[in-house]
C-alpha cells in the first residue's frame, strides 16, 4: 500500500453552504435602482461575483446579472475600476 | 388575429431614469421635464409618478464630469410612446443618459396623486466641486472620498474557496 501522501497536510476546509440571499430573507429585493444591495454582489474590480460565491440560487443570480447591467448603464455601478 | 393585437397597442408600464449634464439650469431641467410630460401626454400614455434624485456621483465619468442630475419618472403607455420619447432624449443635448424599462405587463388603473407626477427642480448647480451633497453627508450613498470597497465576508469566502480547489 502507497503511503498516504497527503497525511501531513490539513484536512480539506469545506465550505458550509448558506441559503441564497433573496429566498431566505423576503425583505431583500433585487432592484437596479438600489447600487447599495448590488455592490455585495459585485468584487472590488466591478465585475460580478459568481453565482458560487455570491450563494444566490440560479434564479436570483439571473435577476442580479441583469440589474447590475442596468445599474451599470445609469452609472450607478461601474463597468470598471482600472482608469 | 396577431395583426389586430399590434395594432391594439396595450398600454404597458415603463420606468425611465434620466441623466442630465451636472451643469443644468433649474430653467433647463424644467424645461426637459415639460417635453417629457408633453409626449407622453400627446401619445396618450399616462405619467404616474416623477422623482427628481438630484446631482448624484456617477460610477464612471460621462462627457467627461463625475455628476449628473438623476430624474426617474414612471408612466404607461405603448411601445410607439417609448421609441417617441427615446427620440425626443436622443435630440436633447442635456440628456446624456436614459434607460427605459419595463415594470408591468399591463397598466393598472390606480388612483394618481398629483403631488407625485410633479417635477420639482432643484437650484444651486453650484456646489458641484465643492463637494458632497446632502445624502452624501448624511451616509445614504457612497462617498466620492471613500473608497469604494466590497463586502469582507465574500473576499473570504472568495480565498476560502480558492483554498478548496
Amino acid at each position: 500500500m502507497k503511503p498516504d501522501m497527503n497525511a501531513d497536510k490539513d484536512p480539506v476546509r469545506r465550505m458550509r453552504r448558506r441559503g441564497c440571499p433573496f429566498c431566505n430573507d423576503a425583505a431583500m429585493s433585487i432592484d437596479y435602482k438600489d447600487p447599495g444591495t448590488l455592490k455585495y454582489f459585485i468584487s472590488e474590480r466591478g465585475k460580478m461575483v459568481p453565482g458560487r460565491v455570491s450563494g444566490a440560487c440560479s434564479k436570483h443570480q439571473r435577476e442580479l446579472t441583469t440589474a447590475v447591467k442596468r445599474a451599470r448603464i445609469v452609472a450607478l455601478l461601474p463597468f470598471t475600476t482600472n482608469y | 388575429m396577431a395583426e389586430a393585437a399590434k395594432r391594439e397597442h396595450p398600454l404597458r408600464e415603463y420606468e425611465v431614469i434620466y441623466i442630465l449634464r451636472p451643469d443644468v439650469t433649474k430653467e433647463t431641467a424644467e424645461k426637459v421635464a415639460t417635453r417629457v410630460s408633453d409626449v407622453v401626454a400627446r401619445m396618450n400614455g399616462k405619467l404616474t409618478r416623477i422623482e427628481n434624485w438630484g446631482r448624484r456621483l456617477l460610477a464612471y465619468e460621462i462627457n467627461h464630469s463625475r455628476r449628473g442630475l438623476y430624474v426617474y419618472f414612471t408612466y404607461q403607455g405603448d411601445g410607439a410612446l417609448v421609441a417617441e420619447l427615446e427620440r425626443n432624449f436622443r435630440m436633447l443635448d442635456e440628456v446624456v443618459r436614459f434607460q427605459t424599462v419595463k415594470i408591468g405587463e399591463e397598466a393598472v388603473q390606480a388612483e394618481i396623486d398629483p403631488e407625485r407626477i410633479k417635477f420639482e427642480a432643484e437650484d444651486a448647480p453650484a456646489e458641484i466641486d465643492e463637494g458632497l451633497t446632502l445624502e452624501q453627508r448624511l451616509g445614504l450613498v457612497a462617498s466620492p472620498r471613500n473608497e469604494y470597497h466590497v463586502n469582507d465576508d465574500l473576499r473570504e469566502e472568495e480565498e476560502a474557496l480558492e483554498d478548496f480547489s
